[in-house]
């Protein structure tokens, strides 16, 4: 306060009394509107039109700018232009015609070029103007291997919203989920992998046990989950780059709902025994076993704050499913929902701010936020059964999988903390259980 | 069967025998391979080698020395960014101050002045400047300014606040933005355009919570200005409103 009082005494100035005649005139503009920014995404050029593994440069040019403007265009906070934007040759990427933008009405503008290097690796050039203050606002180079082109567009698509929102970056990442197909009563679940928009899909298991609840680790390399591999559901690690699966462990119950600690030094998880259901850790590599909770009833869905200090959960031990946060080592547990309904599958954004959750009541399943003191709930969503949020890297947008009544077929969705940009992610069969992976490096 | 057909048959055959061994091999392995996560390894871009038609120009504005850090080009609102933060008690403005303020000027008919008024933009229709000029009750014209009094002050701030707050539209993603506040110093022009370069000479409530929103907000508050531009202000009180400052915040007030 005392840091705003220079100001508090210029707004009174500004406001009300003249001063003497030359004093300058100080006007504040407070509030302003919010509306998604206009912003255009010609295609991106290239110095040489040259064929590689992923197509020819110029068209790896006009793709990059589509992936840039669906991405732009998905997280709600950008209105990219529509129809025939003018061709950019490679003299206008760093020099960009600003009069001629802003007689198509858009604040900013993304330009870009799409090259081969001599190795055979492309580089994706992208720059961000503001067309009214006639400046460049950021560029960024990206060198990939053609393979992975898409995620230089996204890398690109990042950049932009960075700077334009300053938020952080959330387009350059990946999703895995439960694929599910085949009659209700015998549904083949895979675990399946994708990028964040969709595309680039892979199914990780064939399909022969059942697998659910699927989990990132803090380095995007390996999954946690749960799988009827052996004789009894019990949680597995799946390494991306080696491509196995191991058994965290070997535990004589049925082990459920894990989750990687922030540090990726634990995993924790629901162990039923003897008809108590608790919360239990052991080190990533399956070791020193420790127990969290004990409480009758079912403690499940634990969920760790970013700084791996606390763990958010649900637990019926008050009589209702309802939210629990402890501290990391399972002291202080103490309840904070306490609205009508019951809550459950908590997760803690990345941005520790809020934790997500989902809300059973009204014969409605919707997902919600709250902050982690229980103040603040919101409800995102509002349909017939939503469930099983996941935050995206940078804590802004939440995946979740909705239910529709009557079939039961799932599918994969997302929404921006507003509430208002709801999406439907596109997957090839049905999906359920989606996890949001950090941002990838 | 003959020859052909046998060899036919063979090839079928073996052609069999690897598709079954080769779906077998993947049932056996309950889990599949990915192709590992590669860095997307940044680069600045003129480290990259472009043609040479592209490399001037990229050449001419200088390299940032992060992505987030917009380059230092002292003609664009980035330079506002990179220049230390300022105390609110900015520097005086740049313009000479008069040497003898008229106390009371004479008042003159608002006929006269509205002659000597240009016609308001057709696209801005904001301000009747009749109004605001008999309420400031300016006398001459392009004489040295007037003292303005408390209400006429007012009335100019707030018919220029109406014309700039379309076009403030700053990020909307933490409450922690509402802390922050920057102050823009502009010059306009006397036909209500921008002269030289909006720039930032003054930031408050700078936290961890809210800086990485600074960079945008900043953007936000110069493009605010050059978008609304040019504004629609009496050309008689040009003295008083030709170096202004804007003080831009988030927080729901006027």
């Amino acid at each position: 306060m005392r840091m705003l009082r220079p100001f508090l005494i210029a707004a009174l100035a500004a406001a009300g009394l003249a001063g003497t005649a030359n004093a300058q005139l100080r006007v504040d503009i407070s509030g302003g509107i919010s509306a998604p920014m206009p912003i255009a995404i010609p295609d991106m050029p290239t110095p040489a039109p040259a064929a590689t593994a992923a197509g020819n440069t110029a068209e790896l040019g006009r793709k990059v700018a589509e992936i840039v403007t669906n991405d732009l265009r998905n997280s709600g906070l950008f209105r990219p232009l529509n129809g025939n934007l003018p061709d950019v040759g490679m003299t206008q990427v760093a020099a960009p015609d600003f009069a001629a933008w802003q007689g198509r009405s858009a604040q900013a503008l993304v330009q870009g070029f799409v090259q081969v290097n001599p190795d055979g690796s492309l580089t994706v050039g992208c720059y961000l103007y503001d067309i009214f203050l006639k400046s460049e606002l950021a560029r960024q180079g990206f060198v990939v291997r053609p393979a992975f082109w898409r995620r230089a567009a996204h890398k690109c698509a990042d950049t932009v919203y960075t700077r334009i929102t300053g938020e952080g970056p959330y387009f350059d990442s990946r999703v895995v989920y439960i694929s599910e197909t085949g009659p209700k009563r015998n549904r083949v679940k895979r675990l399946a992998i994708m990028d964040q928009d969709g595309a680039n899909h892979r199914f990780i298991t064939n399909g022969q046990s059942i697998v659910l609840t699927p989990r990132f680790a803090p380095g995007h390399q390996q999954i946690v989950y749960m799988s009827y591999a052996g004789k009894r559901p019990r949680i597995y690690v799946y390494d991306i780059n080696a491509g196995t699966q191991r058994l965290v462990a070997d535990l004589p119950n049925m082990t459920f709902a894990p989750r990687f600690s922030p540090d990726g030094r634990y995993i924790i998880f629901s162990m039923a025994t003897s008809g108590n259901t608790d919360i239990y850790r052991v080190n990533a590599s399956g070791g020193g076993l420790t127990r969290l909770t004990n409480s009758p009833g079912i403690d499940t869905g634990g969920s760790y704050s970013p700084d791996g200090s606390k763990i958010v959960f649900e637990s019926d031990r008050g009589g209702t499913q309802q939210l629990y946060v402890m501290n990391a080592d399972g002291s202080n547990q103490r309840r904070i929902s306490f609205g009508d309904g019951r809550f459950g599958t908590p997760a803690w954004s990345p941005r520790g701010d809020l934790i997500a959750f989902t809300k059973m009541g009204g014969g409605q399943f919707r997902i919600g936020i709250m902050s982690p003191d229980g103040g603040g709930e919101r409800l995102l969503t509002n349909a017939w059964q939503d469930e099983g949020p996941s935050w995206s890297p940078n804590g802004r947008v939440i995946l979740f999988f909705r239910s529709a009544q009557g079939s039961g077929k799932a599918d994969l969705w997302s929404v921006d903390l507003t509430g208002v940009n709801e999406r439907k992610v596109p997957t090839p069969l049905d999906g359920s259980d989606p996890s949001w992976s950090p941002i990838l490096p | 069967m003959d020859k052909a057909e046998r060899n036919a048959l063979w090839v079928a055959v073996a052609g069999h025998a690897v598709l079954f061994g080769a779906l077998s091999l993947n049932l056996i392995h309950a889990t599949r391979k990915l192709p590992p996560v590669e860095e997307a390894i940044p680069v600045e871009i003129t480290d990259v080698a472009l043609q040479s038609a592209a490399r001037e120009q990229l050449a001419a504005p200088e390299r940032a020395d992060s992505p987030e850090t917009p380059p230092p080009e002292p003609e664009t609102a980035e330079a506002a960014e990179a220049a230390p933060p300022e105390p609110v008690s900015k520097t005086p403005p740049p313009e000479p101050a008069p040497e003898k303020p008229k106390p009371q000027p004479k008042q003159k008919p608002a006929e006269t002045l509205a002659k000597k008024a240009p016609a308001p933009q057709a696209a801005k229709p904001r301000l009747d400047k009749n109004w605001l000029a008999n309420v400031i009750g300016k006398s001459k014209p392009d004489a040295a300014p007037a003292q303005l009094d408390g209400a006429a002050a007012a009335s100019l701030g707030q018919a220029l606040r109406s014309q700039i707050k379309p076009c403030w539209e700053p990020p909307t993603g933490s409450p922690a933005i509402d802390e922050l506040r920057v102050l823009v110093e502009v010059n306009f022009a006397k036909d209500g355009s921008v002269r030289g370069v909006p720039r930032v000479v003054g930031r408050e409530g700078v936290n961890a919570d809210n800086r990485a929103y600074l960079a945008p907000f900043e953007t936000a508050a110069l493009r605010a200005v050059s978008r609304c531009a040019p504004i629609s202000l009496p050309p008689e009180l040009y003295e008083h409103w030709k170096n202004v400052e804007l003080s831009f915040d988030r927080r729901l007030r006027n």
